[in-house]
Parts: C-alpha cells; sequence; structure tokens
C-alpha cells in the first residue's frame, strides 16, 4: 500500500489535470476548438503531442517488457517507433496541414472524402474503421493504467480504473484538444524528465551496461545480436530479420497513420514547425526508448541474479520497469514520482484515443452522415457524449479484460497500418489513385488484418508480423481497382495537392494556376 | 572484439542505423521550405 507522500504526489497530478482541463474548457467556442485546438498549437506543444500520443503506457512497460526477454535483437523497437512521429510529420503532416487549412478539414477523414470524391462510403469506412481501431487500443491502455495503480495502491482493479478513466474523461470532454494538448505538454515534461533521470540508476544498480551484456549473453548468446537467427529456435526469439523487417513498416508506418496520431497534424498552428519537428520528435523519443529498453535488460539481469523477482502472473514481463526501479529506488518518494511518469505516458495516449473517438462520431458520422444540418452547439455536444459513451464502455470492458488482450492491442495496430497505410499515402502521392480503388483497399486490408491475425494466432505462425501480408493484399487491390476505374477529376487532385511531392513550391496552389506543376524536393528522396 | 560487452557489429548495426536516421532528418530540415504556405 502506497504511503501518504505517493497518494499526495499523484492528488496533486490529477488535480493538476483537472485545472489544465478547466482552463482548456474556457478557450472553445466552437467545434474547430474543440476538435483542433482552433489550429493553435505551438512548434513545442504539437511535437510533444505528437510523440505522448505515439508513447502510451503499454509502450513504455512493453518495451520495457520485449527487452527483458528478447534482449537486444528488439532494440530496433527504439528506432522504428520513434521514427513513426517523423514519419507522420514528414509524409502526412506536410501535405495535410496545408490542404486542411485551406480547405478547413477537422479529420483526416475530412481529406479522404474530399480527394477520394467519396463523401459517404470513404468516409463512413474511414470512420467506423478509426473508432474501431482506437477502442480496441484504448482497452490496453486502460490495462497499463490499472497495472499502475494496482502496483502503487494496492487497490483492486476496477477501483483502479474508475479513478483514471473519471478523470480522463473529465478533462477531454471539457477542454477537446486544447485540454489534451497541455496535459500532454505537462504529462510528456513529466515523462521524458523522468525516465532520463531514473533509468541510469536501474541500469547502474544492476552492474552498469558491460556487466548487464555480459549476463544478457550468458543468458543467451543470440541476446547480444541485433538480431534472432531464422528460423526462429524458442519463443521469444521471433525478432528474425525477416519478422524485423515487418516489424519496421508495422511500427513507423502503422503508428503513423492511426486516427489518434495522424489528426495531430491538422492542429498545428505554423507549416515552418514541419522543418526541425520531425528531427527532435525522434531524438526525445528515441533517447527515452532506448533508456526504458535499457531498464528492460537490467531487470532481465537483477531477476537472473536473484536480486529482484517479477510477479507470478502471465503478463510478468510487463512489470520489469516497475520492478527494477523498484530495486534501484526503494524510497517511496520516488515511486511516488515513478507512478506519476508511467501514468503521464498512459494517460496522454488515453486522452488523445478518447478525443479521436468523440469527434469521429460527431463530426464524421453525426454531423457529416447524418445531420448535414447540425448546429456547432450539437456537434459539440454529440462529441462530448461520444466520449463519455466510447471511454465508458471501454473502461467496463477493460475490467473484465478479453482473455486475449496482447493479441487484441497488437491486432489494433496492425489493423490500423492493414487499413489505413495505403489509401492515406496513395491519395497523397498518386493521382492514379481512384475512390473506388481506396475503398476496397481498405476494405481488403481491414478484413485481411483480420484473417491473417487470427491465422497467425490460431492456425500457424507467420515468419513475418502478420499486418504485412494484408498491407500487400491492401497495396495490391488499391492499384488493380484504381487502374479500372475513372481517375478522380484533375480540380480535386489539384485541390488536395495530389502528386509525386512532399512540398510544392506552393505559388501555383495559392493563384489557382493549376497546370503548373509542382517542384519536386529533394527531401522526399528519403 | 566487444565494446560495453556488447560484439562489435552489434553496436555498428544499431548506431549506423540512428545516426543514418539522424542525417536523414537533418537533411529534411536544412532542405524544407519555409516559404510553404
Amino acid at each position: 500500500m502506497a504511503d501518504l507522500t505517493t497518494v499526495a504526489l499523484i492528488g496533486i497530478y490529477f488535480f493538476a489535470l483537472l485545472a489544465i482541463g478547466s482552463w482548456a474548457s474556457h478557450k472553445i467556442r466552437n467545434t474547430e476548438d474543440y476538435i483542433l485546438a482552433g489550429r493553435s498549437l505551438g512548434f513545442w506543444i504539437f511535437t510533444i503531442l505528437v510523440v505522448c500520443s505515439i508513447c502510451s503506457g503499454m509502450t513504455l512497460l512493453g518495451v520495457s517488457g520485449f527487452g527483458y526477454t528478447s534482449g537486444w535483437p528488439g532494440i530496433w523497437e527504439q528506432i522504428f517507433v520513434p521514427l513513426a512521429a517523423s514519419f507522420c510529420i514528414i509524409f502526412f503532416g506536410v501535405k495535410l496541414n496545408a490542404v486542411g487549412r485551406e480547405r478547413g478539414y477537422m479529420t483526416v477523414q475530412d481529406y479522404l472524402a474530399e480527394r477520394f470524391e467519396s463523401p459517404r462510403g470513404m468516409r463512413a469506412l474511414s470512420a467506423v474503421s478509426g473508432i474501431l481501431v482506437s477502442l480496441i487500443y484504448l482497452i490496453g491502455q486502460y490495462a497499463a493504467i490499472s497495472i499502475v495503480l494496482v502496483w502503487i495502491f494496492g487497490i483492486p482493479h476496477w477501483q483502479a480504473l474508475l479513478i483514471a478513466g473519471v478523470i480522463i474523461i473529465a478533462y477531454t470532454v471539457i477542454g477537446g484538444l486544447y485540454a489534451v494538448s497541455w496535459t500532454t505538454l505537462f504529462q510528456g515534461g513529466i515523462l521524458i524528465v523522468g525516465v532520463i533521470a531514473m533509468a541510469p540508476f536501474v541500469i547502474r544498480s544492476a552492474g552498469g551496461l558491460t556487466h548487464i551484456n555480459t549476463v544478457l549473453a550468458g543468458i543467451d548468446p543470440n541476446f547480444v545480436e541485433p538480431w534472432f537467427p531464422s528460423p526462429a529456435y524458442a519463443s521469444y526469439a521471433y525478432a528474425t530479420p525477416e519478422f524485423l523487417f515487418s516489424f519496421a513498416i508495422l511500427l513507423m508506418v502503422g503508428l503513423a497513420c492511426a486516427p489518434h496520431v495522424i489528426n495531430n497534424v491538422l492542429a498545428a498552428k505554423e507549416s515552418r514547425y514541419f522543418k526541425w519537428s520531425p528531427l527532435v520528435a525522434f531524438g526525445i523519443y528515441a533517447v527515452v526508448m532506448f533508456l526504458v529498453k535499457f531498464t528492460g535488460f537490467a531487470t532481465r539481469v537483477l531477476v537472473e541474479e536473484g536480486k529482484a523477482a517479477l510477479p507470478n502472473v502471465v503478463n510478468a514481463q510487463d512489470f520489469a520497469f516497475i520492478v527494477g526501479v523498484e530495486y534501484a529506488m526503494p524510497n517511496m518518494l520516488l515511486w511516488g514520482i515513478f507512478a506519476v511518469i508511467v501514468l503521464a505516458a498512459v494517460m496522454s495516449t488515453t486522452d488523445r484515443l478518447m478525443l479521436t473517438i468523440g469527434t469521429s462520431f460527431g463530426w464524421d458520422i453525426y454531423k457529416n452522415l447524418f445531420r448535414p444540418s447540425a448546429s456547432e452547439k450539437e456537434v459539440l455536444l454529440v462529441s462530448k457524449i461520444a466520449v463519455v459513451v466510447g471511454a465508458g464502455a471501454t473502461l467496463v470492458m477493460a475490467i473484465n479484460p478479453p482473455q486475449m488482450l496482447a493479441w487484441l492491442i497488437w491486432m489494433g495496430i496492425g489493423v490500423m497500418l492493414a487499413t489505413f497505410a495505403v489509401p492515406l499515402l496513395a491519395g497523397l502521392y498518386w493521382r492514379r489513385a481512384t475512390g473506388a480503388g481506396a475503398i476496397a483497399s481498405m476494405a481488403t486490408g481491414l478484413v485481411a488484418a483480420g484473417v491473417f491475425g487470427y491465422w497467425h494466432k490460431f492456425v500457424a505462425p507467420l515468419p513475418m508480423h502478420f499486418s504485412f501480408f494484408a498491407l500487400l493484399l491492401s497495396l495490391l487491390t488499391m492499384v488493380v481497382v484504381s487502374l479500372i476505374t475513372g481517375q478522380n477529376s484533375p480540380e480535386t487532385l489539384d485541390s488536395t495537392r495530389t502528386g509525386w511531392f512532399i512540398q510544392s513550391r506552393g505559388r501555383a496552389w495559392r493563384t489557382g494556376v493549376v497546370e503548373t506543376r509542382p517542384v519536386e524536393v529533394e527531401a522526399e528522396k528519403e | 572484439m566487444t565494446i560495453l560487452g556488447l560484439p562489435l557489429h552489434t553496436i555498428l548495426y544499431v548506431g549506423v542505423t540512428v545516426a543514418l536516421a539522424f542525417v536523414l532528418l537533418i537533411i529534411w530540415g536544412l532542405r524544407f521550405q519555409e516559404d510553404e504556405s
């Protein structure tokens, strides 16, 4: 059971979140303020929002857990996940922010509906897929919150979920993206500073990096190799070269096009932020991720040497980070700070997911599909109700989590990749991509991800991540269907800046001289 | 040969990849057109 200091620290932390939410609520005057914070996010708040939307609690606990079970072959995760933030900003952000500002997009579904000239079919399919994926992902976040609160307070699982759930729902409902982004800046700061301050203690308490690597090599010589030999020889040795290839695409592209991540690019105040935010996001995130992974390695060493022990539960490796910190920092005050760090990681993703669900429903489904005449006030109200209903329903599901929770979360990320990557990338960069191709591609990706995910889990393991096969099918469907159907109108393609470039020199689009071809920049060759 | 208890090739693979990512992102920043609307 936690002491008074820990309770007080967490109490102050929760109070600060609610205070920020309350302050943010005064800035909400219309739907754009609620969904996009009035397109007013500055450089740091935008960059940290993108990083923290990706960096979830399951990432934090899962990263150290993966390090604990698999050693250095899993280190590539530390590069691919931070690159997801850079990929999202460069390949989606630059164009979507500029076009979104010109065309008044509130969500990525607005872009897809206009680009593919499919105001109902494409919007409905992408909104429903986005909500579905976000709901699955949200259940996983609740599980991570519960792990931390149960460990700190010794309270029942349902109480932990209820406390955290009510607080996040409260500030998300009242403050929209203003509250989410400012609380994320606050929480992101805690997370970054906290991990940088605490991880070295855990690494040192396990004997330092050289000792840690020596012990890891003694457990399995492949633990200090860049990948496991192919084919995998043990259940933990799945990070083979071919798996890592699919893993790179899954993390870098799949997370970048996740609805709760990509929608952030519409809220940046100025396009010049996209100049250095990819580098800053990668740098900050990579440092945090490497340190968390090293903490997982350190905990493995502590356990092997009998100095610490993981709890006797199914997902024991998810406790690697917690157990490592507990061993290195027996001081209760530090525990309290640590608990706040993990909560910050979890809650900064959870609130963004809730808002994505609410706004996708309120704006894309209610306003654009069912009641185009709905007033701003009505859309706001429906969005807020959708946040509460979506968050509440997943909270109930998380109290009795499905048996295959981890599998469901991986399904969620896999489905994001297979469903959204091809329509978004083809839509932005390939003028021949058509609405029929996009709908067919999205539907194929959604179904194929389910089929391959099921096959991998229950029939026979696949050599690569299941989402990779679904992605290939989705790509093939996009190409074939687009080539046999009529191209979208040149006006639509020009107004949505479609083409094989990231940045145009811009003048043609501003003046309406659409026959002027955009000029490629070298950066796209990255 | 090992560095920090790691085989040299592991350090090289990981180190070069991280360095490459940084270099590409710096190039991106330098080539970005600030006058874009």
